[in-house]
Formats: C-alpha cells, structure tokens, sequence
C-alpha cells in the first residue's frame, strides 16, 4: 500500500497500480484514450496528462497511464496547465475527425463524444478542409471508418500483444497516418472482433452491428457464451425479446477483456434456429404438435410401459452440456427416484479446433459450454455407454435433454436410437435427435435459461435469461418437475438457487455454493468436498 | 364531526332570479353589436402563426432525397416515446444512413415540437396542417411515406417549425472559427 495526494488530498492505493486504474478505484476519472487495462501502457494520445511533483516544489507535466503508484508521490489533476493541455489535446484530436455522431455507431458509448463534451471548446477553430480518407473493409466481421480514428493504437496493439498475430499496422505518416492491414492479409484471427470494443471511438465497427438501433435502448442481461467450455462472460444487449450485440464481460480468471469471434456471433444461430412452437408426439408413425397435457400422458405412459418389461436398468437418462447443472441434476433425480438407478449418459463429444491466443486465451475444442458441469451432476457416463447398452439390449427406453442446434446424430447413433422401445428428448427445433423422438418437449435455448454452468476449468458461474423461451415452450427444469410430478416424484419447488444449493449439499466439489458466492465473476469447485459421493 | 354551515340568506332580488336573467340577455344582446370572433370553418380557414406545430413532415433535400440520416435523436427527444426508426444502409455516398421505416404514432403524441428541435439534420419537420383526422388507429400511426408526402403536399409552407427553430439558433450561435478574430501570437 502506498500514500500518494492528489490535488491536495490523500489516499492509500495499492503500490505499483497505473495510475488511470488507481484513481478509477477512488472514483475518479482521468480522461484517456489509448490506456487500456488490458494492453500495455502505450503513451501516445497524449489525453491523460496530468501534472506529478517530479522535484520538492516543483510539479511536471506527465502521462498518467505510464505512471506506477509509488509511497509519496503528489499529483495534480485540476490545475489550469492541465485543464488547458486537455484542452489542447481535444483540439488536436478533433481535427480530422468528422465529428458524424449523428450515424455513428458509437455515438452515446464513445470516449471522444463524451470528452469532448466535458473538455472540448464547443466550436472549432479548424478552417482548412478536413482529411476524408475512404472506409476500409479489414476482414470478415470488421470496418474501418477511417476518418473517425484517432490513432490512439489500441487496436494494432491487440493484435500484437493478445492474438500475436500483427495484421494491423498504421502507414502512411502525420496528419497522413492511418491503420491499415497488410495487402492480401485481413483481419481475420478468431478474435478479431474485439478490437471494435476497445476502439474508443467509431472507427472500428462489428459488420454485425452496424446499423442497428442506438445502443441506448437495449436492455443488458450479464450471462455466459454458450460457445465452448471456456465459458466467456458476456454481456447480452437485448431490444424486443432480441439479442443485437454480445459483449465481452471483465473477469480476469477466465476471459479477462475479451471473447472469441465465434462466440460473440453465435447468438445469430440460436436466435433463427427454428424453434419447437408446442411438443410433438409420434401418431401413426408421425410427429405431430399435441398439446402439453397430451404429450405428458404420452411421455409417462411410454416410460412405465418401458419399465414394466424385463431388466433392472430399462430406461437410460442422458444429460446435456448444453444444458444448466441445475437442469441437470435434476435429470439425474428423476432417472435415480422415478427411473429407479438408470444409466446415464452425456451428450456431444469435443469436435471443434481449440486455439490458445499469444497472451493465453483458450477456445476450447468442446463447442458446448457445460459438458464439466454436467458430467459432475451426473456422474461418469459417456455415450458409448449408453449406445452399449441400447445394443446389448439393457436399455429399451431413453430420456434425453437435447436442445444442442450444433448436434447432428452420426449413422450408429440414428441405428441405435431408432432401436428403442421408446425415445423422449427435450429440444428446440426439429434436429436429427427429435425426429427419432416418440415424444418432444420443447425446451429453452442457453439465452433463455437461468441457472449456473461449470467451465472446463472448475468454475462455477451464473447464467441469466434474455428473455423467455417462446410461448409453446418451457424452462427444461419446469418440464423435469412436471414429468416428476406425473410419476409420483418430486423435485422441489422452481427456483434455481433452491436447486443449487440442494446441489451444494449433494454434489462432490460443489460443497458450499450459493448464487451469492458465484457472483458475477463465478466460483471455483471444489472448495471443500463434501463426505458423500456425487448424486449421494 | 360533522361543521354546519349556516346558508347565507338570500335577498328579494335573488330570490326572484328575474334581474340575473336580464343582465345576461343584455351581455347576450350587446355581443351582437360586437366583432364576430367565430369563423366558418371549414369553408373558410384559420391563418395558423409560423412555427406553428401541426402534423409532422420528413424534410426532403435538393435531390428529392430523404435527409433524414435515422439517428433516433428525436426519438430520443420524444417525451411521449411515439417515434419508431430502424436505420439501413445507402448507397449515396455523402451519407452513411437513412431510415428503412420512420413511423411517428399521431395518437400518441402531444404535439411539443422537441423531435424537430432535436434534429441535426433539419429533417424532421412540423406544418401547420391540422386536420388529423382517420377513422382507424392504424391509420394514424404516420410511416416514411406518409410524412415524405406530407412534405410535398407542403414544401411551399412558410414559416414551418423548423424554419423559424433555425433562425433563432442562428440568431444565438457563436462565431465559427474562421470568423473568430486573430488570436495573435504566431
Ligand atoms: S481504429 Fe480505433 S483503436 Fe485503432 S487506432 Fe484508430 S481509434 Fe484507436
Ligand atoms: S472462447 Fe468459448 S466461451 Fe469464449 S467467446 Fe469463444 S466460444 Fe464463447
Ligand atoms: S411533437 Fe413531441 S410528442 Fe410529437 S413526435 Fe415530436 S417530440 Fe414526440
Ligand atoms: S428526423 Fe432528424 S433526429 Fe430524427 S432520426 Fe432523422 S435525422 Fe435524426
Ligand atoms: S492514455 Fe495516456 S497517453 Fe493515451
């Protein structure tokens, strides 16, 4: 800890801190451009002059973002050479640029709108015409409005410093500068999109985003991307039950500021997927919308008959990495009260190229975002297992929790899932899975689920729904309790906290867990292990 | 707890109502003798003061082309929240951005004259047509067509809303920089 004064009073702050970072903790903000706390400090825009006593008495002008918190040090961040150097720098930086807030994508998020605003001079003094280099095409997701740049570097230091892949370069010279890419070399590493999040100005827009209503009116929902088994946090913008944009949410044990291309995009699937309006039941061979009611007497009247005939394990359980622990380990109840000790199963195998960035972010090769928590709720089973005992003929009855829009059946899961006596699935829309189904419950997607999932690592984190599932469908864990209910077995009331922590005090690793604990930035499993065996 | 109020009494002349029925026929009789404030309408039509706020109108540019760029600045403005844009993408290419539908709810607003105000553009704009009148509610919801051709059924207005906001602002606006004096110095 360290005692500095600034502008005449003092604080402690952590030794060694930057002091952008330091007087953010103290709720105070220095202006800045090219700082960001992800990236080395670079120095150039020239914004976060402040003035540091460099000699007994006598103060100095100095760039914040390259300062480390040192025991003693004395700063200024008031004084007229500083308010007047700002002044200087707005100027300076205002003229070339365009100043068209009005179809800016940025306008109402952008550092240079709102610092000019509070430390611009109102009006320009600038008389001679103004530079209008055209707009840029870099690569697969990202625009350059060249005119709007500042030139404050963030960008090519991201694909320096995190991806370590260099695409992104300024040529030219002085008022000429301009980022640029290397001829035939687009912008098109797995995480290019971010650069569009720290750019502090307009210049660099998400192709996705672009015209889009003002980014004023969404509504923003903090949960996780359901991409891969990294488990990014993010945070969701959404306008009339719609998902525009996925931002990368801070937490520096997982995806620190940042997310992957994939991911961020990956709601464009999910949300045109076309969705299961009602449950299906097999008539005649075929499926049909049947109402809720029917469909449960259809689904509870095939399980009792598969569990009257001969066997001990008759009805296997598979779970979902794309579904929540809490929808999971529900699963795993119902199988173990009303299936009576069932085999259980997992879906979907790694199948995607994981990739470790320069500065350690990790895309994971498993493309669902659950697959650990799930295997924790239910126990080691896999989906050789279950095809096993399809052929082996000790499984004559399925109940899955589908709902995965990346699954397709490969030829010896269609043989054995056409094999069984009778199929229930949970899904979303009709995939290869579904249309093997005797019954179909029509679940939610990742964005409308509340509950909490476990990243490859072991951590324990929140999901929050968007929005509700569509009108014919429901929450899987409501459709569990219901299936629950009809047979005789109940799984407790509909809160996912509740579930968790009945979960806490069931599951291995999970000892001690609570909503409140997992927070926004998670929690680690683990912790202290309980005595029991997981699912006791 | 009940307070009784005792009723004042009433005089002879009160009582016989007769006299207050006579002094308002004589203020009956000596408007007629007065100037007519009431019109003919609608054969005959009120001259509306400029600036005046009536149904709306999307300005259009010397090229006949909307100059509205969808940067929802008046629906921002809006206090009654009735204006509803989704922005698209041109292929002019002096702007970025104009409104692929531009619907402004005329039941549900209050005619203040804020969105015309917050336009950067001076494309948004308030006539002194008055006559709002549909027979559903569907129809008084305005979409882009509607208020493009509310603009050519009353580009030859003077003294539209905007036009008058304009000249007070720049009335009251500062100097540009190359109208500014020398600051000296170098
Ligand atoms: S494009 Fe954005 S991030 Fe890159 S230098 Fe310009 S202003 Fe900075
Ligand atoms: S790395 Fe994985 S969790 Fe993170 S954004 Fe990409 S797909 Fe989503
Ligand atoms: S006149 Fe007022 S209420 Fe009507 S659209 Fe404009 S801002 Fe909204
Ligand atoms: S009318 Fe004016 S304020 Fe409204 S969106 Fe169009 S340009 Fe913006
Ligand atoms: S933030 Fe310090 S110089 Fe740019």
């Amino acid at each position: 800890m360290a005692t500095i004064t600034i502008d005449e009073q003092q604080y402690t702050v952590e030794e060694g801190r930057n002091l952008i970072d330091a007087a953010a903790d103290l709720g105070i903000d220095i202006p800045h451009f090219c700082y960001h706390p992800g990236l080395a400090p670079d120095g150039n825009c020239r914004m976060c002059l402040t003035e540091m006593e460099i000699r007994p008495g006598q103060f100095g002008i100095v760039t914040s973002c390259t300062i480390r918190i040192k025991d003693g040090m004395n700063f200024r961040f008031n004084s007229p050479a500083v308010l007047d150097n700002r002044k200087g720098i707005m100027e300076f930086l205002l003229i070339n640029h365009p100043l068209d807030c009005p179809w800016c994508d940025q306008a109402g998020e952008c550092k240079l709108q709102d610092h000019s605003f509070d430390h611009g001079r109102g009006h320009s003094r600038f008389v001679e015409t103004k530079r209008v280099p055209p707009k840029k095409d870099l690569g697969p997701h990202i625009t350059l409005y060249t005119t709007r740049c500042i030139l404050c570097q963030r960008c090519t230091r991201f694909c320096d410093e995190i991806t370590g892949t260099s695409e992104l370069g300024v040529v030219q010279m002085g008022s000429k500068s301009e980022i640029a890419t290397f001829e035939g070399v687009p912008l098109d590493n797995r995480m290019s999109a971010n650069v569009a999040d720290i750019c502090p100005v307009g210049a660099l827009v998400t192709k996705d985003f672009l015209y889009k209503p003002r980014i004023w009116h969404y509504d923003k929902v903090d949960t996780l991307c359901p991409g891969c088994a990294t488990g990014c946090n993010t945070t969701l913008e959404v306008l009339h039950q719609k998902i525009y944009r996925t931002k990368p949410r801070h937490n520096e044990a997982v995806n620190g500021y940042w997310m992957c291309d994939e991911g961020r995009f990956c709601y464009h699937g999910w949300q045109d997927a076309d969705r299961l309006q009602a449950p299906l039941k097999r008539v005649d061979g075929e499926l049909r919308q049947v109402t809720w009611p029917d469909a449960m007497d259809a689904a509870v009247s095939g399980i009792q008959a598969v569990l009257a005939g001969e066997g001990d394990s008759a009805m296997g359980v598979v779970g979902s990495s794309m579904a929540t622990n809490e929808e999971n380990y529900l699963l795993r109840r119902l199988g173990a009260e009303a299936f009576g000790s069932p085999r259980t199963g997992l879906d979907r195998k790694p199948d995607g190229e994981a990739w470790t960035s320069k500065s350690g972010f990790h895309i994971d090769a498993d493309k669902t975002p659950n697959t650990r928590g799930a295997r924790d709720m239910l126990g080691a089973g896999s989906p050789e297992d279950i095809l096993r005992g399809i052929g082996d003929g000790t499984i004559r009855g399925l109940y899955v929790l589908g709902g995965d829009i990346g699954r397709t059946l490969s030829s010896e899961e269609t043989d054995a899932f056409s094999k069984l006596e009778f199929l229930v699935v949970h899904d979303v829309h009709r995939s290869d899975l579904a249309e093997l189904a005797d019954v179909v419950f029509p679940g939610a997607i990742p964005f409308e689920k509340n509950g909490t999932m476990t990243n490859a690592q072991g951590r324990v984190q929140r999901l929050s729904p968007a929005f509700p599932p569509p009108s014919g469908a429901r929450e899987d864990g409501a459709i569990l309790r219901y299936v629950g209910q009809r047979m005789g077995v109940d799984l407790g009331g509909t809160d996912p906290a509740g579930v968790l922590e009945e979960i806490a005090g069931n599951v291995d690793g999970y000892a001690g867990l609570t909503y409140d604990l997992i927070g926004d930035q998670g929690a680690m499993t683990g912790g202290e292990g309980p005595s029991e065996a997981a699912g006791g | 707890m009940a307070i009784i109020v005792e009723a004042r009494k009433m005089t002879l002349a009160e009582r016989l109502y007769l006299p207050a029925v006579i002094k308002g026929m004589l203020l009956t009789l000596a408007h007629l003798f007065r100037k007519k404030v009431t019109m003919q309408y609608p054969e005959v039509q009120k001259v509306l003061p400029p600036g005046y706020r009536g149904a709306h109108r999307l300005n259009k540019d010397e090229q006949d082309r909307i100059k509205c760029v969808a940067c929802e600045m008046c629906a921002v403005a809006c206090p009654a929240d009735c204006i509803t844009i989704e922005g698209m993408e041109t292929e002019w290419n002096d702007r970025e951005k104009i409104p692929r539908t531009f619907q402004i709810d005329m039941l549900r607003c209050i005619f203040c004259g804020m969105c015309v105000e917050a336009c950067p553009e001076d494309a948004i704009d308030m006539t002194d047509d008055i006559e709002l009148v549909a027979t559903s509610r569907e129809e008084m919801i305005w979409d882009r067509e509607r208020l493009l051709k509310n603009y050519d059924e009353t580009k030859d207005q003077e003294g539209t809303l905007g036009q008058v906001l304009r000249k007070s602002r720049e009335a009251f606006t500062r100097p540009r920089g190359d109208q500014l004096p020398d600051p000296g110095g170098h």
